[in-house]
């Protein structure tokens, strides 16, 4: 779930880079995951009594179970100022190399355009169906990368806020010099 | 199976134990459904409301920024901007799911008759998220100089803010300012090629504002990592008091 969460990040920025040509980028950093489910299981037997008609004498067996799941996210926004700036020299760069409706398939690292958009075709040679893969629908538009381009960009994208990813977790910032 | 049974016994005995595990089936089905439907569902939803409040960014740090050139811009005479700046940052946004689903099985039997049995299967579910931001106001001293000064210097010192004819848009071939950014109350709209560069961000204290996209990017980016003090007080708190002492021991 994380890694999604993640991912739609990623293509919905570069979406917003694509049709806006400039836009500002929206990160947000997970900083806690809580997930929780608890379920509580209860028995009845119910022995109702009629006082108009004794007779009639009805039981009931009840088996009830309620199950909670309580799910929590908090995150930090990317908001210094160098982050901001290199995610948006990264959006900048990959936006101008999405192709909308029309897609080559070229199956070559090098591609020049590695993210496809609503592509009318699909991949069409059997290199070109494994070297790009079907990530699915961000903003309403089916979503298709070159894996491996995609693997690189999508590591440079969550390194790129390197001062705020050191606020959330100070464990992994640079070591301090030993004196 | 049924016709080599020894007896008539054996044969119910079969029919009894078929029964039990259907009845056993019936009971367990709900219950896995409404497990699965519940973290699915919650997952699903979280994913949603962790993007949509992602999404709102942009657009909250955009107010956040025009307001206050709109503060300034009534407040400048020239020389010096006499206004506050009020600015917030915005530290955590917390988003929550709950999904509460109560399947129940129930058997009523009706002694009168035991030949009339019920199955009874209900479900009840409910369902809700919540989002919040958490926002730190810019108070300290430090934050709100920096703060002040930089916009009195956008206002005063550059050529990027432009006012009424003097938009570029407005102005004669040649005669356009190039660095400017911000447009404050044109006389009239950009039309033509010029439109795709300049966009309407709406009125703000009753000034009409449009933005070249190709420059205002940076601009906000500058304008948002400034409350330095803020933004270190929620994140960590530790390391704004040891800056304070250091400030405080020089």
């Amino acid at each position: 779930m994380v890694l999604d969460l993640y991912q739609q990040q990623f293509f919905e920025n570069v979406i917003r880079f694509h049709d806006e040509t400039a836009a500002m980028p929206a990160l947000m950093i997970l900083r806690q995951v809580q997930v929780r489910a608890v379920s509580t299981p209860s028995f009845s037997y119910k022995l109702p009594y009629d006082a108009v008609d004794p007779t009639s004498q009805n039981r009931e067996a009840d088996l009830t179970v309620q199950i909670t799941s309580d799910q929590l996210i908090k995150a930090w926004p990317v908001l210094e100022a160098q982050d901001l700036r290199d995610l948006k020299r990264l959006l900048m760069v990959w936006s101008r190399q999405v192709s909308v409706g029309d897609c080559s398939w070229d199956p070559a690292p090098e591609a020049a355009v590695w993210i496809c958009l609503d592509p009318q075709t699909r991949p069409g040679t059997q290199r070109a169906e494994t070297a790009w893969s079907y990530k699915g629908l961000y903003q309403g538009r089916d979503v298709w990368v070159h894996s491996a381009r995609f693997a690189t960009a999508f590591q440079e994208f969550l390194r790129a806020p390197a001062r705020t990813n050191r606020q959330v977790v100070p464990m992994f910032s640079d070591p301090a010099p030993l004196q | 199976m049924a016709a080599a049974a020894p007896s008539g016994i054996g044969r119910i005995r079969v029919r009894t134990r078929a029964g039990r595990k259907l009845a056993a089936a019936a009971a367990a089905f709900p219950l896995v459904l409404s497990l699965a439907l519940a973290l699915s569902a919650c997952t699903g939803q979280l994913r949603a409301s962790t993007a949509a409040v992602s999404a709102t960014l942009p657009s909250l740090l955009d107010e956040q920024f025009l307001d206050n050139i709109a503060v300034f811009l009534d407040q400048c005479d020239g020389k010096a901007c006499n206004a506050v700046p009020i600015v917030f940052v915005y530290n955590e946004a917390a988003i929550r799911i709950t999904g509460v689903f109560t399947p129940a099985y129930k058997l009523p039997f009706h002694f009168g008759s035991s030949a009339r049995k019920f199955r009874e299967a209900d479900a009840g579910a409910s369902f809700t998220w919540d989002e919040q931001w958490i926002l730190n106001p810019a108070s300290s001293q430090k934050d709100i100089h920096l703060i002040t000064e930089h916009l009195t210097r956008l206002l005063l010192d550059g050529t990027g803010i432009t006012r009424g004819s003097g938009c570029p848009w407005l102005k004669r071939q040649g005669a356009a300012q190039t660095d400017a950014w911000l447009c404050v109350d044109p006389d009239a709209p950009p039309t033509g090629a010029v439109s795709s560069k300049w966009r309407g961000k709406g009125r703000y204290r009753g000034h009409d504002m449009w933005v070249n996209i190709d420059l205002y990017y940076d601009k906000l980016i500058d304008f948002t990592g400034l409350p330095e003090d803020a933004a270190k007080q929620t994140r960590n708190p530790t390391m704004l008091m040891m800056e304070q002492m250091n400030s405080t021991i020089r």
